[in-house]
């Protein structure tokens, strides 16, 4: 038996040990760093299949609650903490090509992120729930600006001052619940919000859902993204893709299934995913430099899956959680592939990338992602994209659909392009063999998106649990 | 015309903020205050949550200051978790403020008077920094106040001598055993009791030094923690000076 609270006890100590460790080798803390991951991984996992059999509660502190903080697994936070930790294991081995100095105090940001993004998803305590999004975003910050250029700088002002605020609404969001029920923990809140003032409430709604849209990448919030992407170091844009702004999302699908209740279909939150996906996919199309293509890319990822929550039957928040894993895995893996094209064409933009990828170790993981992104079937991206449709489609939301797949049009064609310029015959001499601590990660998440793409079933078994979710279970 | 817009929008938010923050009843009597519900064992209890810290705090925690008992005990774990924050704001400030190649920056000296007068206070303020994060659970204070204060008496000596310079080895290696401290004496309450975080301790008898099981050992480690800290901090932003 697992206690969720070792996936955020052993990161910290081990973040806390790795500056002692670090006086005597630097490479030692390297490796601890992917050490930890590896074995939060492995717990998730675990921990994973025990949530499928029932939730799992961890009282902290021994005082029931809501006098004391709980933490509350379901199925569906396992899984995603559990692709959390695997992809965080994946990027913690492209680590070891970040050279510039301080490294030691690097791995513990990065090593906290983890955790932060971890606890985000598990935590049953909407305080504690604010608490892991500051440890997250406060990490971000420092790694957003890690490379101390001008383009780091500009990205890391930017998420701080967005990032600010969000945490504000938020904080003032839990003001506003707390005032009225005097309760903090979210099943609680979650049992008597019928008591709340309406007024009250949709403000409590509102807050809550704009913060949390801060680390979702929800439009408008979301113009700190290309250039923090931009400006952080490779192995940070592979991470911020695919940890805090899951657990954003997830925090998200939270506050709207769990604490607020709402399970019929949420416009408000529809058009704010569909502006989000073609603001993401429009802008992309017009980018020439490779991150930030894979920024806004992620952006209109992002927006398909707040639209898939919006939309709100079970078909379609099931596709919301297909698309949140397929996305963890696919963007970044594109984001470690776009850190090494980078290095090998010695610039970022994407023409000047031609032939770059025709060595199989990086090409076949680069389609492979590419593709899922673009959701083609067999790979993970399909499933989640087609549920959301199916999911909208069965409740005759045509309009909507047809906005959707217009948008998933131009993700295509963007990609395709990106495609066929890496491809290309062209300057082979310039072609350079890629070393371990790149194509192993690119490796492991290419077979992943393979594995659950060609064989769907554990996890379409996980998120059979979305309709207890979505009914305000854990 | 920008100006004026983002001027309409803030009174705007304002506005919708206040009509909802009217209807908070401030100063209410505590009794009005909905009863809170035990989701895991599916109960509604016969007492708020405010009142319930109020009436059995002392019972569940053996601290006198009800602040410390709800901070430490009842939601330590969100202390653990903002302990995480100031580590990894000193953390972000170091990575942020290093340079390979050092540029010293010239420095006047301070006269006779602060050199004197900082070195006479200094372990003053030591000694007071101690006494707020030793006595947390008893009198106002804990271990971010205390921090904060030891934190100024390294500034003070900053201020006072210009080649002054803390070891950025010690500091990181007292922040590391603090912050470990906080964990290890979370996992040995998940060994021993089941719960993470959880009071082993006992809690001997209100209003004592050594009560409130292990409310003062993490106190101590916190305010030793955000000491170190706060000095790296100061440290960093200083730089190096000749």
């Amino acid at each position: 038996m697992i206690r969720p609270v070792l996936l955020i006890a052993l990161p910290l100590f081990f973040a806390f040990l790795s500056p002692i460790i670090g006086i005597w080798s630097k490479k030692g803390v390297r490796y601890l760093i992917i050490f930890a991951t590896a074995l939060n991984a492995t717990l998730a996992g675990i921990l994973l299949l025990e949530a499928l059999q029932k939730p799992v509660f961890d009282i902290i502190g021994g005082f029931q609650p809501p006098l004391g903080i709980v933490l509350m697994v379901g199925p569906l936070g396992a899984i995603i903490a559990f692709i959390i930790n695997l992809v965080a294991f994946a990027i913690s081995i492209y680590n070891l090509k970040v050279e510039k100095e301080p490294i030691v105090r690097y791995s513990m940001l990065y090593l906290l992120l983890v955790m932060g993004s971890t606890g985000m998803v598990l935590t049953g305590d909407l305080f504690n729930l604010f608490v892991f999004l500051e440890v997250t975003s406060i990490a971000s910050y420092g790694l957003a600006a890690y490379n101390k250029d001008k383009k780091g700088y500009l990205g890391a002002m930017k998420y701080v001052i967005i990032g600010s605020i969000g945490s504000t609404f938020v904080l003032l969001g839990i003001a506003l619940i707390y005032s009225q029920l005097r309760t903090l923990n979210m099943l609680d809140i979650a049992a008597r919000i019928g008591t709340m003032d309406p007024y009250v409430k949709i403000m409590a709604f509102t807050s809550l859902f704009l913060g949390f849209g801060v680390e979702a990448e929800m439009f408008p919030l979301n113009t700190w993204v290309p250039d923090a992407y931009d400006g952080a170091p490779h192995p940070i844009s592979a991470a911020f893709a695919s940890l805090p702004a899951k657990a954003g999302v997830f925090a998200l699908a939270r506050v709207i299934f769990t604490m607020f209740s709402f399970t019929n279909f949420l416009w408000f939150v529809v058009v704010m995913g569909l502006l989000t996906v073609f603001f993401g996919e429009i802008v992309a199309y017009t980018q020439k430099d490779l991150k930030r293509m894979l920024a806004y890319s992620s952006i209109g990822q992002m927006g398909m899956i707040i639209m898939g929550l919006g939309i709100g039957t079970t078909l379609a928040v099931e596709g919301a959680f297909y698309q949140m894993i397929a996305h963890a895995l696919g963007k970044a893996l594109l984001f470690i592939a776009a850190g090494f094209l980078i290095y090998a064409a010695r610039s970022g933009k994407i023409e000047d990338m031609k032939g770059m990828a025709r060595n199989p170790l990086i090409g076949i993981p680069l389609l492979i992602g590419a593709l899922s992104i673009m959701g083609m079937p067999p790979f993970a991206g399909f499933y989640g994209k087609f549920f959301i449709l199916m999911g909208g489609f069965s409740q005759g939301y045509y309009a909507i659909i047809a906005l959707f797949l217009a948008a998933s049009i131009v993700e295509v064609a963007y990609y395709a392009r990106f495609i066929k310029i890496v491809f290309e015959r062209g300057n082979e001499s310039k072609v350079i063999r890629p070393d371990a601590a790149t194509y192993v990660p690119l490796i492991i998440l290419a077979i992943i998106i393979v594995v659950i793409g060609v064989y769907p079933k554990p996890i379409l078994t996980v998120l059979q649990h979305v309709g207890t979710f979505i009914a305000g279970g854990a | 015309m920008k100006k004026a817009l983002a001027i309409v929008l803030a009174i705007l938010i304002f506005i919708v903020f206040a009509l909802a923050f009217v209807k908070i009843p401030f100063g209410e009597k505590m009794s009005t205050y909905p009863h809170y519900y035990n989701p895991i064992t599916n109960q509604t209890s016969n007492m708020s949550l405010p009142q319930h810290y109020l009436t059995y705090g002392k019972n569940d925690t053996g601290a006198t200051n009800m602040v410390t008992a709800i901070v430490v005990d009842y939601r330590g774990f969100d202390t653990l978790g903002e302990v995480t924050v100031l580590f990894l704001a000193s953390t972000g400030v170091g990575s942020l403020m290093y340079v390979e190649n050092k540029v010293k920056k010239k420095v006047r000296r301070s006269n006779a008077v602060v050199e004197t007068g900082s070195k006479l206070l200094f372990g003053f303020i030591i000694l007071f920094g101690a006494y707020i994060f030793i006595h947390g659970h008893l009198t106002p204070g804990g271990g971010f106040p205390g921090g904060a204060v030891i934190a100024s008496a390294f500034l003070l000596l900053y201020l006072a001598y210009p080649k002054f310079h803390a070891k950025h080895e010690k500091l990181s290696v007292s922040e590391s055993i603090a912050g470990l401290t906080f964990v290890i004496v979370g996992l040995i309450g998940l060994i021993i009791a089941g719960y993470f975080l959880y009071n082993f301790l006992p809690f001997g008898l209100p209003t004592y030094l050594f009560s409130a099981g292990v409310i003062p050992l993490i106190y101590v480690a916190i305010g030793v923690k955000v000491g170190s800290e706060l000095t790296a901090i100061v440290d960093s932003m200083m730089g190096v000076r000749e």
